[in-house]
């Protein structure tokens, strides 16, 4: 018997994904990885010697076993016995010691490492392009920040780190049988690459079969998500039996790929389990010669049926840590990934230009901007705004009215052309200090899942009079008073306990207590009972009061209330004015403003 | 359909569907252990005659090792396959009956118990009463078996002995059953924190853009930090467990291997045992070490396992608010009547007015009846209730003359086609998801419901056409386009009933004049009840129905509601004027189609 680190029973514990991996041992990563151990290094270093010591003290018990039998218990020799139990005791204590060590040092220097980790990937989330956010799915980069994560750190939850460590430890048991006895060795171990052939024959199966399993795991997940989301559908349209029947299916298959990987893993436990007790009867069957000429002590077949024990126990453990570092590797591949990417997108590398005292003009000179290959949004896009004027931006929807948007804040850059401040390029401004000045209202409000008043003040220091004035202004306070818990409410994931029409007004709220220079507004395209309509209404002229404001309208009140009105169409602004020049000078304007009144009168 | 029963059900009955299996396999259980007990006997009686130098006996019982050992495995991978088969086939029994349950229960329970709830009832409380089955069951019968051989075995050698080597499993039993118990429940905390720290980052990259653009990135930063260590700290916990328990384990193990090596040796010396004694005892004692961690953790996992059947239980015992009535006839002609009907929802709260109240109304065979209304007004709860979604108390709602709640559920809504509100689609072809109520349905049949809910055109744009995919495997459709297949789903099933419930919302004026055209043909001689925004609608109506605050407050032709100056004649006005100004130029709609691939997306 020994310390030996033996895995907790299996819960059933799902694989991680092996689609596709290489490495278990990536030079490059694993150097990469050790960045984040550096700053625990006294940590690394102390599990660092754990392990040999936890080894060499493993390795050392079947011996002493071997001493005893050889030279007390054959002999019956009791003297000095005594002195064989207490290293035989320390030699157990102290592994209990350094195995301690091993495992809760390795974990807490993993915790530690993927710690930093998460947040750096996190931060790098902060900073990253808006473009390269909506470029990838947002569950694909969660899974960055949590599963690939994850599988780093499970890399040290379960040792796997220590592959190589084991490695060392199952030569370790060879050597020691070799000195012992290099024949007997040679016999134990002779039918070791025949079952090790058979047992990478099943793995091949059992590799198809689990990836069978996770598939139908997904399936059966996947669909009864669904069924439950449709069950009144199902139930409407009377089809209990027919989704029964697809269910009873899916869950058969689900079924039969799990008794097909039962298979494999029964024959694998079973050769892993018999494969000692073979080994040892291979020796006495061929080894036994040896015996004949009293070359083997009795002793040393002793330690033998030890060491072969010790030598398959953590044969299978092997092979599952194998599997978590392939998959680490992969993981941590995709962390780098994100991390290594630039964004483009950032306050000038050099000095930024001092941010103006007064904003006199945004200007938008002749910009072009396509998200991606051959598809322009806007063409050589003109627009001017001085200080403390409404312009209102018309137009269907993708005419590039929100990329408009988009690039007053800087979340995108044009392609072609600039955007000024007083005649300089936003580009050579403090991005912080740039955005300080700009307040923006999307048209589908975000708000977090915490109260309203942080949602108001997403946590800047407003004092209490600012707040209250700009609460009730824009009518939020109104929205909050409603609720039990006024300004205090949480408002749920995405703010789904509010409206979408209340949403909007705190997000009026918002953009107004900080009571910016500029405001860049999309008003929502939908539609709000009477009452609300009439809130926004008056939130709206609240927040456009004498303030440098973009809006993209889609309110005959709004358009009414601004100073110009820029109509683009096809990425480029068509007509410009205020509304009673434009709908004089008889062009698009017109035409969107008489369909209105043909409809009227029909 | 039979209706599921709601008595609880119990793991033994449906372990006694499979009883024949589970019997063979623990059977093969027994051979198993029967043979790989008889090994440590075996390497006592080949060390003895090592020993003695015997060597034909030595080689002699070799054989038998040999023998044993492929014996022992065969039996081994019978009886795993036999008993963790049989544990997935409970797996799927309770897995189906849980489905056929849940297709009978209404959308209040639905309300009630979210769908990750029932997910997890159905995929994790699954699991362990599996683990309880399968694994459980295996080794709970092992430790039995061992202990009943091994424990009387070795006190019939040397009681004396065989008490003090034993004397530390107690120790391990009640390690193994901590560790596991801690073990279940940090993970728990460890994965609640992760979904923690998941939700962060989903909120903060859906929030994208108002992060940035409030420069909330620092304090988005610091609660993720928080999230983040909270989450290691669990971690830790985690890992002191495993740092420490797990060798502990093994020391409680090597205890047995020390006492013996200690006064087993001393009696060795005396010439009381054998060395041939000494390798079985300490073959024994490892035989015993496993099970007996094993045990601990197969308590907890048995006390899961019941518990979990026990949360399976709450949905199996839930008695279906809405249920089958004695009638079978299926409705025909298509009059209904309402008398003075008031619903108020169960999960209201006590000063929440009923969402209607004393609605009392006939819509006969035939007639085509609007109902329009504020948001919040008991439309949509109306025609629910009609297909008695809602528990709708008896005598109130009656169908070709008769009380809905004395119908058969199947022959009432077999009477009704229904589009709902939310137009949800199944992960499956356009196709086949428009088929839904009519699996039966001709391809002609198909495209002539897809053509008179307007949606040909736009499935000329898919490559696959009607065989598009939906969802996650397909096509993302539009809302608009959602709506138009729920529409043509509707149409596809003929009934004397046809309930829309604003299926119109997110269509332009131009294919819902193509719809409107193509519903009063569907309608002709079909009650036909429409809930709408879209006051265009209107015209189809032979009656119009206002409902405000669950009442009808204002009924008639639209001449006759537009006269009356009231709620109906506020709400076209305002319409008119909104609808102004969503119109657009449309070549401008045309330009943007291709442009917006790229969404916003906050």
């Amino acid at each position: 018997m020994s310390v030996a680190t033996q895995s907790p029973p299996k819960k059933a514990r799902e694989l991680t994904e092996d689609a596709s991996f290489g490495k278990a041992y990536d030079a490059r990563l694993l150097r990469r990885l050790f960045e984040y151990v550096r700053p625990h290094r006294g940590l690394f270093i102390w599990a660092l010697i754990s392990y040999p010591i936890a080894s060499a003290l493993h390795l050392v018990q079947p011996y002493i076993v071997k001493v005893a039998v050889d030279e007390h218990f054959i002999p019956k020799v009791s003297e000095g016995f005594g002195w064989l139990v207490i290293a035989f005791v320390s030699s157990i204590v102290f592994e209990f010691g350094a195995r301690f060590g091993q495992t809760y040092l390795t974990q807490l220097l993993g915790q530690n490492a993927t710690r930093d980790l998460r947040a750096q990937l996190f931060e790098k989330l902060q900073v990253v392009d808006v473009a390269y956010i909506e470029r990838n799915p947002i569950g694909r980069l969660m899974t960055r920040v949590t599963n690939d994560v994850e599988s780093l750190s499970e890399m040290f939850a379960t040792g796997a780190v220590s592959i190589v460590g084991d490695i060392v430890t199952l030569v370790g048991i060879v050597i020691m049988m070799l000195v012992l006895d290099w024949k007997l060795t040679l016999y134990t171990f002779s039918l070791v690459p025949f079952l090790a052939a058979l047992l990478l024959f099943f793995r091949r199966f059992a590799r198809t079969a689990f990836r069978d399993v996770r598939r139908e795991i997904a399936r059966l997940n996947g669909f009864l998500n669904e069924a439950i989301a449709g069950m009144s559908l199902v139930q409407v349209f009377r089809q209990q039996a027919a989704t029964m029947r697809e269910f009873e299916e899916i869950n058969t298959a689900h079924r039969d790929a799990n008794i097909r990987s039962i298979r494999f893993d029964a024959l694998t436990y079973a050769i892993v389990e018999g494969v000692g007790t073979i080994a040892i009867a291979t020796v006495l069957l061929f080894g036994i010669s040896g015996f004949e000429h009293g070359a083997i002590e009795v002793g040393v077949f002793v330690a033998f049926i030890d060491y072969v024990r010790r030598f398959f126990g953590p044969i299978t453990e092997l092979s599952t840590k194998y599997t978590v570092m392939q998959s680490a590797m992969a993981s941590a591949e995709r962390c780098f990934d994100l991390l290594d990417q630039v964004p483009s997108i950032e306050s000038p590398k050099a000095t930024a230009e001092p941010l103006p005292q007064r904003l006199e003009r945004l200007h938008v000179e002749g910009v072009d901007f396509s998200y991606g290959k051959g598809q322009q949004v806007l063409h050589g896009l003109e627009l001017e705004v001085h200080r403390g004027q409404t312009v209102a931006i018309v137009g269907p929807t993708g005419a590039g009215k929100s990329t408009i948007v988009k690039l007053l804040c800087r979340f995108y850059d044009p392609t072609q052309g600039q955007i000024t401040l007083n005649g300089i390029d936003l580009r050579r401004f403090e991005l912080n200090a740039l955005r300080s000045r700009f307040a923006i209202v999307l048209q589908d409000p975000y708000l977090f899942d915490a109260s309203i008043r942080e949602n108001i003040t997403l946590g800047r220091e407003i004092d209490e009079a600012r707040f209250k004035d700009a609460t009730e202004r824009t009518r939020a306070a109104y929205v909050a008073n409603r609720l039990e818990d006024g300004f205090e409410t949480k408002v749920g994931e995405r703010g789904s306990r509010l409206s979408s029409g209340e949403r909007q007004l705190i997000a009026f709220a918002r953009a107004l207590v900080g009571d910016p220079e500029v405001l860049i507004l999309d008003e929502a395209t939908s539609s709000v009972d009477p009452e609300t309509e009439g809130l926004i209404q008056e939130g709206l002229r609240a927040l456009l009061e004498g303030r440098t404001a973009v809006v993209i309208a889609h309110r005959l009140s709004t358009i009414r209330r601004a100073d110009a009105i820029a109509v683009v169409a096809a990425g480029r602004v068509a007509e410009l004015g205020p509304h009673e020049t434009l709908l004089e000078a008889d062009g698009l304007y017109r035409k969107l403003y008489e369909l209105q009144f043909k409809r009227d009168l029909g | 359909m039979a209706a599921p029963s709601n008595e609880p059900r119990r793991i033994r009955h449906y372990f006694a569907r499979h009883a024949g299996a589970f019997t063979a396999g623990l059977f093969l259980l027994i051979v198993t252990q029967a043979l790989s007990l008889s090994v440590p006997r075996l390497l006592k009686g080949a060390t003895d005659a090592l020993v003695a130098m015997d060597l034909a006996r030595t080689k002699e019982t070799a054989g038998y090792l040999m023998l044993i050992a492929v014996l022992a495995a065969l039996a081994r991978i019978g009886s795993r396959i036999f008993i963790f088969n049989s544990g997935r086939e409970v797996e799927l029994d309770v897995r189906n009956d849980l489905f056929a349950k849940l297709e009978s229960l209404p959308p209040s329970f639905y309300r009630k118990m979210p769908s990750g709830q029932l997910m997890s009832r159905a995929v994790n409380d699954l699991t362990q009463v599996r683990l309880l089955l399968g694994p459980g069951l295996l080794n709970l019968t092992n430790t039995a078996l061992v202990y009943a051989v091994v424990v009387p075995l070795l006190f019939m050698k040397d009681a004396e002995l065989a008490a003090l080597t034993l004397m530390a499993l107690p120790g391990l039993v009640i390690s193994g059953q901590i560790f596991a118990r801690r073990m279940y429940r940090y993970n728990r905390d460890a994965q609640e924190k992760l979904g923690e720290l998941q939700n962060k980052v989903q909120e903060n990259l859906g929030g994208i853009m108002t992060v940035r653009a409030y420069r909330r990135e620092a304090a988005e930063r610091a609660w993720f930090v928080r999230l983040n260590d909270a989450y290691v700290a669990v971690n830790l916990k985690l890992a002191k467990l495993r740092g420490v328990l797990f060798p502990l384990m093994g020391l409680f193990g090597a205890f047995g291997t020390i006492v013996l090596l200690y006064a087993g040796g001393a009696r060795i010396i005396d010439g009381r045992l054998t060395v041939g004694d000494f390798v079985e005892f300490n073959a024994y004692i490892a035989a015993l070490t496993w099970p007996t961690i094993a045990l601990g953790w197969m308590l907890s996992l048995w006390q899961r396992g019941l518990a979990s059947m026990d949360r399976i239980n709450e949905i199996f015992t839930v008695e279906p608010s809405i249920a089958d009535g004695p009638l079978s006839a299926r409705p025909g002609a298509g009059n209904i009547e309402i008398r003075g009907l008031t619903f108020r929802y169960p999960d209201s709260g006590p000063e929440t007015p009923p969402t209607l109240q004393d609605v009392t109304t006939e819509m006969r065979a035939g007639e085509t009846v609007v109902i329009v209304g504020r948001t919040g007004s008991g439309k949509s709860t109306l025609l629910k209730a009609i297909l008695r979604l809602l528990e709708v108390p008896p005598g109130t709602i009656f169908v070709d003359g008769r009380d809905i709640t004395e119908l058969e559920l199947d022959a009432l809504r077999g009477a009704i086609s229904y589009a709902p509100q939310d137009a949800f689609l199944f992960s499956r072809s356009i196709s086949e998801n428009i088929a839904f109520g009519r699996p039966e349905a001709s391809q002609a049949e198909i495209e002539g419901a897809t053509e008179s809910a307007g949606l040909a055109g736009d499935l000329s744009g898919f490559t696959d056409g009607l065989e598009t995919m939906v969802g996650e495997r397909g096509v993302t459709l539009s809302g608009g386009q959602r709506q138009r297949a729920a529409l043509a789903r509707a149409l596809l099933v003929s009934s004397p009933i046809l309930i829309l419930d604003d299926t119109l919302a997110a269509v332009d004026t131009e294919t819902e004049r193509h719809i409107l055209r193509a519903l009063a043909r569907h309608s002709q001689g079909r009650t036909t009840l429409l809930v709408t925004h879209r006051l265009a609608c209107a015209e189809l109506a032979d009656r119009i129905l206002v409902l405000d605050e669950g009442r009808i407050v204002e009924q008639g032709t639209e001449a006759e509601l537009l006269a009356l100056g009231g709620l109906y004649a506020e709400m076209h006005a305002r319409q008119q004027l909104q609808e102004s100004l969503e119109r657009e130029s449309p070549e401008a709609l045309n330009a943007e189609r291709g442009a917006e691939a790229v969404g916003v997306s906050s």
